[in-house]
């Protein structure tokens, strides 16, 4: 029973997330392939490949064990050809403090959800500036 | 040989939402403006490469969502951000209105950076509603912009690239 739960549990996991190991200047090393497959990857910069990672270059190579994650969230981008909305956290691998574990959560339904409550948002504001920019014109 | 020097910089996009941020560089990166507005709703990158002045820089370009707080950006958004880029809205006084008390703030944050201000949008503006807005700021524009037409959107860019050489040939940073 606690096994199946265990197997359930992991399935679930597997369908929005993704556990890369690289170097600490970058290196691919490996990952579960769960949302993207990284055979491309191996031997080439992870920096290189993804610009958002190389923008924390300097944050990600100088990380220490007892930090933080470092933690990016909503970011829309295609990984590999999957486009969605990703969180990220990377951290440094337990056993090793040169590696690096860069955890990719796919929330790309709950993100387009909010996206569009937000683009909402935005329009309704825009529309009432719009409207108090004219009343302002029509009192002068 | 080639005497390119080349430098990596990581530079910004920041501002309220819907000033035209994501339209921006999308005409820098790609010549192409989006037609149908879409709010960011976190973070995205985009690279491009600009040679100037004897330099290939390297640009990682961080579109993040607008914010009229900048202190709500997430602190990894801008870490080691080298450049930004704070744009406004012309048609909209309410995205200009607090532009020096966000920029303050945005000093705070990243003290090293460069930075322009942006007043996008130009196109929706006559000469003469452009100069009452220019008088209104609270800061002088740096650019007036316009991502529909290509409107300085290279010159922007451009002379942000300028400020960076000349913050790595002085500083080294």
């Amino acid at each position: 029973m606690h096994m199946k739960l265990q197997e359930l549990k992991l399935r679930y996991v597997q369908r929005f997330s993704q556990i890369v190991v690289f170097t600490h200047d970058g290196q691919f090393v490996d990952s579960c392939n769960s949302l993207a497959e990284t055979h491309t990857w191996h031997g080439s910069s992870l920096f290189d490949r993804f610009p958002i990672l190389s923008g924390l270059h300097d944050a990600i190579k100088i990380m220490d064990q007892g930090l933080k994650p470092i933690c990016l969230p909503a970011i829309e981008m295609a990984l590999e050809n999957r486009p969605g909305v990703f969180d990220f956290e990377i951290y440094v691998h337990p056993q090793d403090p040169d590696l690096r574990v860069w955890m990719i959560y796919d929330q790309t339904p709950f993100y387009r959800y909010l996206q569009e409550i937000q683009q909402e948002r935005n329009v309704l504001r825009m529309e009432k500036e719009d409207l108090l920019a004219d009343r302002d014109i029509d009192r002068r | 040989m080639d005497l390119t020097k080349q430098i990596k910089r990581k530079i910004a996009l920041l501002g309220s939402h819907a000033v035209g941020k994501t339209s921006l560089i999308s005409q820098f990166v790609e010549g192409r403006f989006p037609e149908k507005y879409l709010t960011t709703i976190g973070l995205k990158v985009d690279a491009k490469k600009v040679v100037l002045d004897g330099y290939e820089l390297d640009l990682v370009v961080w579109d993040i969502a607008g914010q009229d707080d900048p202190t709500r950006i997430p602190h990894y958004y801008l870490n080691g951000c080298h450049g930004f880029i704070y744009v406004v809205d012309l048609s909209r006084a309410s995205t200009y209105r607090n532009m020096e008390v966000n920029l303050n703030l945005l000093q705070g944050i990243i003290p090293q950076a460069s930075r322009l201000i942006a007043g996008n949008k130009v196109d929706l503006l006559s000469s003469q509603e452009l100069e009452t807005v220019k008088s209104q700021t609270p800061l002088p524009l740096d650019f007036c912009t316009s991502a529909k037409t290509g409107e300085n959107v290279e010159a922007l860019f451009d002379e942000l690239g300028r400020k960076l050489i000349h913050a790595y040939e002085t500083t080294g940073a």
